[in-house]
């Protein structure tokens, strides 16, 4: 007897829709041949009650699919104006019957299979837009933390200070406002709805268990500024007049504060410990 | 009971035998997932005066970010023991050696305390069967799992505890789970984290023995016991009688293996968001934690809580 053969034979059908359909309806004995088991491991397979065993298949469908439903719930909700989701997951169960189910896995696949699945069906295009939206916010949600910057308060804040902004992140472009349409009531009407890009920087949460924060780009006019890396503050106030000075430095400390942005001393400057005992960059 | 196993055991001792590892007593705690709701749930636990002497934490939930399983035990300040699903105890394929390094990764950088893994099988080399599944009961799956568990543990940095799976599924093969758990404890000489939850779940699947199953396992080998803790209110709605009445199985069962002298656990771990759609409340925590407390770990802080310390 082979272990396993026997344990493929559980794998294979408890994963595998069209393999749990095929054995229990009349393709068992080449089925069996086909995963290459004998006598003993046949015997021992067949006492398993298969009516349990399509219970659990299920159970663990259903505990696949609560994962991926928490990550694309905007994206499902509003497909089911269309259609009903469990339908759709059930494909993508079916489509993605093997393989380890590791979260970046899954939403690698999942995305795929839904873009397929709604140019395939020509549902409408807002909802890759969603799909992509809510695969770029988990993935930037379960991103490792990177190391974080330094002084945010404005009277610490200097000109020879650069900034960057905080990683990870990701600068998403979509071809509809996907954050309005996410929070709107899913309807079919949406059906029409006239393309507007949208650029959207989704950023880890330092503060949050595995959650982004998104923000309009059109909101942070800084963040252009900062894509092609950091910035020194002496750079970016050079091009403002100098009453506009300050208020910047309050931008700037309030972006910080806010975690969007990290604060960086060159490193030649070290640190000392002031008389309040805070360690200060000079 | 497999030769090894018998082997293993040796004859019957006179007076208690000494527990396998970890032979420390930690106390009582809760899972811990690493989710916003388990965020938000520890403040108001811990506003209500909630604590736990020690938490779960389940590796799968770090594998994006190894480091942050390190910030987020510093910020707790208290024994961690990490769950776990990578050893693939059951599969005769073999988990990838960057999967085992993972979890070993994880371990040190929450310096657990020790890792509660899965009697399972969990399908093929890199091919997911989709969860716990109930080994076949033949020796061989027996002899695999021990070879496989005998490996983990000499190649880890904490000890290994093995946790009974649901039945899914009537018995196919020879041993029972009860049978198999007992000889893998032995015959890897490991600890059991015995779950309560689990033969709960059974229930939903495949009835269990219970009577069978508790006959089978030696109390002297559980070191944690996993418990659940629903949400009190909503285990009165209506159509919740049967869950309702597992977690007063469960509690009567506590009450019972705290009375064997043999059973002499290291922890006490309750499971927050078994069989009730919400999490259970702080104040049900920590009067539930109290109570594993006193009943295993010789506290009394009941006097402590009705004098007015913790309302």
């Amino acid at each position: 007897m082979s272990l396993r053969e026997v344990q493929a034979f559980v794998t294979y059908y408890l994963r595998d829709p069209e393999f749990r359909e095929g054995y229990r309806n009349g393709s068992r004995d080449a089925l069996e041949a086909q995963l290459r088991l004998d006598n003993n491991d046949i015997k021992l397979v067949r006492e398993i009650n298969l009516d349990e065993l399509d219970h659990i298949a299920v159970g663990f469908r259903d505990d696949r699919v609560a994962k991926r439903q928490s990550e694309y719930e905007e994206f499902l909700k509003h497909l089911g104006a269309y259609m009903d989701p469990a339908a759709f997951l059930a494909a993508y169960d079916r489509d993605y019957p093997g393989g380890l189910e590791t979260q970046s896995l899954e939403l690698d696949r999942f995305l795929a299979f839904a873009v397929e699945f709604l140019s395939t069906h020509r549902l409408p295009d807002y909802l890759i837009s969603l799909a992509y939206f809510c695969y770029s916010f988990c993935k930037i949600a379960i991103a490792p933390v990177q190391k974080q910057g330094g002084p945010v308060e404005p009277g610490e804040l200097h000109p020879y200070h650069s900034i960057r902004l905080r990683e990870p992140y990701q600068i998403a472009k979509f071809r509809y406002d996907v954050v309005r349409i996410a929070q709107s009531e899913p309807s079919s009407d949406l059906a029409g709805i006239p393309p507007q890009p949208t650029e959207l920087l989704i950023q880890k949460d330092h503060s949050l268990f595995k959650r982004a924060q998104v923000y309009y780009c059109s909101e942070l006019p800084l963040v252009g500024a900062l894509l092609s890396g950091q910035r020194m503050l002496f750079d970016l106030v050079s091009e403002l007049p100098s009453e506009d000075y300050h208020g910047f430095i309050n931008h700037i400390s309030d972006l910080a504060h806010r975690g969007i942005i990290d604060v960086i001393t060159p490193a030649y400057f070290g640190t000392y410990k002031s008389v309040a005992g805070n360690v200060v960059a000079r | 009971m497999l030769e090894v196993a018998r082997t293993l055991e040796g004859p019957a001792v006179a007076g208690p035998r000494p527990v396998p590892a970890p032979t420390e007593t930690y106390g009582a705690g809760f899972l811990f997932h690493y989710s916003i709701k388990y965020q938000n749930f520890f403040k108001r636990f811990q506003e209500v005066g909630g604590h736990a002497d020690i938490y779960e934490v389940l590796g799968v939930q770090y594998n994006p970010d190894p480091d942050s399983l390190a910030r987020f035990a510093a910020q707790l300040n208290k024994p961690i023991t990490l769950h776990s699903f990578e050893y693939c105890l059951g599969n005769v394929e073999r988990p990838p050696k960057k999967t085992l390094d993972r979890i070993q990764t994880l371990a040190r950088n929450c310096k657990a305390a020790y890792i509660g893994e899965h009697m399972a099988i969990m399908g093929l080399g890199d091919y997911y069967c989709g969860g716990f599944m109930q080994p076949p009961g033949t020796d061989e799956q027996t002899l695999v799992m021990i070879d496989n568990l005998i490996d983990a543990k000499n190649n880890s940095c904490c000890p290994i505890i093995v946790e009974n799976p649901s039945q899914f599924v009537n018995q196919y093969g020879r041993a029972s789970i009860g049978e198999q758990l007992r000889d893998l404890s032995v015959g890897a000489d490991v600890g059991i984290l015995l779950s309560l939850s689990n033969i709960s779940i059974s229930e939903e699947f495949h009835k269990q023995d219970r009577e069978e199953f508790f006959s089978r396992i030696p109390l002297d080998r559980v070191r944690q016991i996993h418990i659940l803790c629903g949400n009190g209110e909503e285990l009165n709605w209506p159509g919740m009688q049967k869950t309702k009445e597992e977690h007063e199985w469960a509690l009567r069962m506590l009450c019972q293996l705290a009375k064997e002298p043999a059973c002499r656990p290291a922890t006490v771990m309750f499971e927050l968001e078994a069989g009730t759609p919400s999490i259970a409340e702080p104040e049900r925590l920590r009067d539930r934690l109290i109570m594993a407390r006193e009943l295993f770990f010789g506290a009394n802080e009941t006097a402590h809580r009705t004098n007015g310390g913790i309302q």
